[in-house]
């Protein structure tokens, strides 16, 4: 089945089978590995995307339901200038995500900043509780967040002057 | 065109007028909203779908939020994720803990509140709490609809007392003040289930005197327990409650938990009673 959808800002078709998971379509088809596919639960955090600027874990998207929206990896957002407030943010703070969950954290802030432009750590915590990941210290992490929501609203404040 | 011979037919209708119509003339087809039910517990990459699927995610008229100062309508198809950036202060808290509850952030922003209400399996984490807030839905198939309190959702089997054609579209939480609302969750609908639980508690109390109290406990299989005799022992009393009286009420909680379901076990049952015990003792003055 040809089905027609935003890839990274870019339109595509790919030939697939409706009932396949769109973890597996980015990974095989496109090469976009480091959406990596953990639990085939939704629950791991590991295939996170933005489905119409939304996080979302990609495993638990069949490709017949991606048709016609918007879907950005972390290859795609890495291109953009909001991805650098973010790494910024955390290399201010010393956090270090490993290469298993940075992909789905760095995407999970970004949707949370754009939300809400001060996070607190309840708000932080939970926005990040559905990657279970737990390769550094979350307090770092949540200094991370912070510091890159600082990072976004020091550019928002440079773009109006 | 790649497609195995087992893959499904997919129907995407735009609105919905269309899926009225679709659903006349397709009547063995699953409904599928979100999709966190229908791919929980598949592993595989392809996964094990319905021969025939209508998919809900392009229909604008369920997606809908609508507030007014009496109540407020979410479309059936709204996801859960975006119902909670509705925001603490204009959700009943009952509805937002519940709601935050489920799932992870991310399967909350595909999993819908109409899903959790028709699925049996996942039914546990909200039914109680819309069952206590005197929730209406509507239902609509072509050329009609209707409006039907969600304690008459259910039919004796479980099942959702949808007629064929129909589909839930709205639900209608009113807004109403409650000075006590409670909901705690014990367990998942993913784990072991016999031992999950969830328990929601209102109260509302006028001069020191319980005007209003519900309480109800749910878990997979068995949509809720609602004992309106012990309610109403409670309702008319002056907070906090006096020693015996708080005894007799525990007690004859304890005897209806008997009664109700003898295959409850002696851990399920003392978990209930403590939840109810704990309610109790946030029936105070502040």
């Amino acid at each position: 089945m040809n089905i027609s959808f935003e890839l990274n800002g870019k339109k595509i078709t790919v030939d697939s089978e409706p009932e396949k998971r769109l973890v597996h379509v980015l990974r095989e088809d496109f090469g976009l590995l480091k959406t990596r596919a953990g639990c085939h639960a939704g629950e791991c955090g590991a295939c996170t995307v933005l489905y119409n600027d939304m996080p979302v874990p990609a495993c638990m998207l069949p490709m017949f339901t991606v048709r016609g929206l918007s879907i950005v990896t972390i290859e795609g957002f890495s291109k953009t200038p909001e991805y650098k407030d973010i790494v910024k943010g955390f290399e201010e703070a010393s956090y270090e995500p490993c290469s298993y969950c940075s992909s789905g954290k760095i995407l999970i802030v970004h949707a949370l900043l754009e939300q809400e432009g001060e996070p607190d750590d309840a708000l932080i915590s939970s926005a990040l509780s559905g990657i279970s990941c737990t390769c550094s210290d979350y307090r770092t992490l949540i200094a991370g967040v912070k510091m890159a929501a600082i990072n976004r609203k020091r550019k928002k404040r440079d773009r109006k002057r | 065109m790649t497609e195995k011979d087992n893959s499904p037919f997919t129907f995407t209708p735009k609105s919905l007028n269309d899926l009225l119509s679709l659903l006349r003339k397709r009547k063995e087809a699953q409904l599928y909203a979100g999709g966190t039910y229908i791919l929980s517990r598949q592993t595989e990459k392809y996964l094990n779908l319905p021969h025939e699927i209508i998919y809900l995610g392009r229909i604008d008229d369920l997606k809908r939020v609508h507030r007014t100062e009496r109540y407020l309508e979410i479309g059936s198809c709204v996801p859960i994720g975006r119902i909670l950036q509705i925001g603490k202060r204009l959700l009943p808290a009952s509805l937002y803990l519940c709601l935050s509850a489920i799932g992870s952030p991310g399967l909350r922003n595909l999993a819908t509140i109409g899903g959790n209400l028709c699925v049996r399996e996942m039914r546990m984490d909200s039914f109680p709490v819309l069952h206590l807030m005197d929730v209406r839905l509507e239902l609509r198939r072509q050329g009609s609809a209707r409006w039907l309190s969600v304690s008459r959702f259910l039919k004796s089997d479980g099942k959702p007392a949808i007629e064929p054609g129909e589909v839930l579209t709205r639900i209608r939480v009113p807004l109403e003040n409650w000075d006590i609302q409670i909901y705690r969750k014990l367990g998942g609908t993913y784990y072991s289930n016999t031992n999950s639980l969830t328990f929601c508690g209102l109260a509302r109390i006028q001069k020191d005197i319980v005007s209003d109290f519900r309480c109800a406990f749910s878990r997979i299989g068995i949509s809720i327990y609602r004992n309106r005799e012990i309610e109403a022992e409670v309702n008319g009393c002056k907070i906090p409650l006096q020693g015996k009286e708080n005894q007799l009420i525990t007690q004859k909680f304890s005897e209806s938990l008997q009664e109700y379901d003898s295959s409850l076990t002696r851990f399920q049952k003392n978990r209930m009673l403590y939840l109810f015990q704990w309610f109790l003792s946030q029936l105070k003055i502040e």
